[in-house]
């Protein structure tokens, strides 16, 4: 039985995952490269992300170091974007804040494609009630306003960083989770599937080496659109007073700090929400981009 | 039809039931139970804790309580919040029409941005126009609610001194329309901008399908003027999905809600909800919880009864 199984996922290799799959994965990264803004949405992340990565080694200030001496300062040569309440320089907070909001942003993604693909596929493969029950969830979730329940738990189970990671996952996972459940549904008694499991193969074997390959191009591109929706609601949350706490920066809590000082000190407002605008804008557009390159037969929508 | 909206509020209870009966027991096992507030309070001695948890029940199994709770609820007995002790019910009637008021204000602004320009922008396709719609449309949907909040409070409150930066009306001034409409215009903009974006993208593509049908290219082909192809023909079919992504985008509209209420001190519902889970005021989170999973489900058999009453081809049996 388990040689059987082994020899199934051998035999079937070629066909689903990696026969033509790079050359697929190579031309989309061609049709990709021609989405000009999707290009420019990518450089822009990836300097944000640098500057993250790079921040304890590239920066000369500390975010959390103080200089009283220098409260509210106005953007100059020596702080770029200022200082804020206490002294310390508002581009080095940023740079560290985006550790943790870009973190966050990635992390509850992947939590959310996580539970939506198992969600899915469950629902997909197995069909009958659990598919039913699942499904009315999926479509309960996906019409309840979602802050609402963000700022419920978060209000509830605190608000440490692994907290709001699978905070923000459990109530993000449904676009997958219908994702997924299609494209099982649209596959499971294609041929290639009938033959796998003939041979053997376990339900999670061919959902997992061949159903799930097959529908990667729509999952990836929900999932870039995810994460900028949960970068947005990490700084919601932040915002609200019930993200990750100070003297911790992410971008979301130091907007809520600024709140009592911006109209003085505009600065500690403004370079935080653009940081969040623009990453979130790129990463619209580079998701827009894998759309296009993803599907070819895509248009307007 | 009758029988189909009898079907779809019979549905709904049970669904109802599962949303509250999720969000109970979330509260009830939250950290520190129900009392947490009474707990972290060292004044507060354990056997008045205990007094307290007999009072209120909190000693019981979960389900009795759960369905003393839902037996309340329908006679109207909210509870009371642990923070005001008022009944959670008059605080959340009293919320809730400000935050209608301005829902329903952005709303009406998104539309008369978004339809003209969502229509013009698929005519044009391809146009400047179109260029420049579709990239603001971009934007908008991108803009996180409460950086643009800030910002619009430092261009028209702290720069231009044009207009209040929070509340709902001057304090202490008698009833004026125009003082109003001045403390309206700001979060009421701020929460349709986002919207905005969302409905111009959507309005454009559905009349793009819509161009793109035989029956259009038949109008222009017998000679109708394009204006009257356009009213006639392209707008009354683009509006069917529309309608029914608007009511199924109200839920979205009240959680940029809680975010505008927030920063522009509106006293919504969305604010009050914001506060009462600062301060685990769950008789107050029960009730907005139950409030809005009723507003959702109403607002989703509106949608569909809309889309009946205006595609004939749609019967409800």
């Amino acid at each position: 039985m388990v040689e059987a199984s082994a020899e199934a996922v051998e035999v079937s290799r070629p066909r689903s995952a990696s026969g033509d799959a790079a050359s697929t994965w190579k031309l989309a990264w061609r049709r990709f490269r021609r989405h000009r803004m999707a290009m420019a949405g990518a450089a822009v992340v990836g300097l944000f992300a640098g500057l993250a990565i790079l921040a304890p080694w590239a920066i000369p200030y500390a975010p959390t170091a103080q200089d009283l001496e220098r409260m509210y300062g106005v953007p100059s040569l020596r702080h770029p974007m200022g200082t804020d309440e206490l002294g310390r320089d508002v581009l080095t907070r940023i740079a560290y804040g985006g550790r943790v909001s870009l973190t966050i942003g990635v992390l509850a993604m992947g939590v959310a494609i996580a539970v939506g693909t198992l969600i899915g596929a469950a629902g997909g493969y197995y069909g009958g009630l659990l598919d039913s029950v699942l499904m009315r969830l999926t479509d309960l979730m996906l019409i309840f306003p979602d802050l609402i329940l963000l700022i419920l738990l978060a209000g509830l189970f605190g608000t440490n960083f692994a907290t709001i990671v699978a905070v923000i996952g459990a109530v993000r996972w449904m676009t997958v989770a219908r994702l997924v459940r299609a494209s099982v549904l649209s596959l499971k008694s294609a041929d290639f599937i009938e033959a796998a499991r003939a041979l053997g193969a376990s339900d999670v074997t061919v959902i997992v080496r061949h159903i799930l390959p097959n529908s990667a191009g729509p999952i990836v591109v929900a999932a870039t659109l995810g994460t900028a929706g949960a970068i947005i609601a990490e700084s919601t949350l932040s915002y609200l007073g019930l993200g990750v706490q100070p003297p911790t920066a992410t971008w979301g809590n130091m907007l809520q700090n600024a709140q009592d000082q911006f109209t003085t000190a505009p600065w500690t407002a403004v370079f935080p929400g653009l940081m969040i605008f623009l990453t979130v804008v790129s990463i619209n557009y580079i998701g827009d981009g894998l759309r296009d390159a993803l599907d070819p037969r895509t248009t307007v929508r | 039809m009758r029988r189909y909206l009898v079907a779809r509020l019979v549905q709904a209870g049970p669904i109802l039931i599962g949303i509250t009966l999720a969000a109970f027991v979330v509260l009830a096992n939250m950290p520190g139970g129900p009392l947490a507030a009474y707990r972290a309070d060292p004044s507060v001695r354990a056997e008045d804790l205990q007094r307290l948890e007999r009072q209120l029940g909190l000693d019981r199994p979960i389900y009795v309580r759960y369905l003393i709770w839902l037996g309340n609820f329908l006679r109207g007995d909210w509870g009371y919040s642990i923070v005001t002790q008022r009944p959670a019910l008059d605080m959340i009637g009293e919320r809730f029409i400000n935050t209608v008021y301005l829902i329903a204000v952005a709303l009406g602004l998104t539309l008369a941005v978004a339809i003209p320009v969502g229509a013009y922008s698929a005519v044009r396709q391809y146009s400047l126009f179109d260029y420049t719609a579709t990239g603001l449309a971009f934007m908008g949907l991108s803009l996180p609610t409460f950086w643009l909040g800030l910002l619009v409070i430092l261009l028209f409150n702290v720069a231009l001194r044009w207009l209040p930066a929070g509340g709902m009306f001057t304090i202490g001034a008698p009833f004026s329309l125009v003082d109003r409409v001045r403390y309206l215009v700001l979060p009421a903009a701020t929460l349709a901008v986002v919207s905005a974006g969302f409905y111009t993208r959507y309005l454009r593509a559905a009349v793009l399908e819509v161009l793109g049908q035989d029956f259009v290219r038949t109008a222009r082909a017998k000679g109708m003027a394009a204006r009257r192809v356009m009213y006639r023909h392209v707008l009354k079919n683009a509006a069917l999905p529309f309608v029914t992504v608007v009511a199924l985008h109200l839920p979205e509209l009240f959680t940029g809600a809680v975010v505008v209420e927030t920063i522009f001190a509106w006293p919504g519902m969305g604010r009050l909800f914001w506060e009462s889970a600062l301060r685990i005021d769950y008789p107050v989170l029960m009730g907005i919880m139950t409030f809005t999973a009723m507003a959702v489900l109403g607002a989703n058999l509106l949608a569909d009864l809309l889309y009946g009453c205006l595609d004939p081809r749609i019967r409800y049996g």
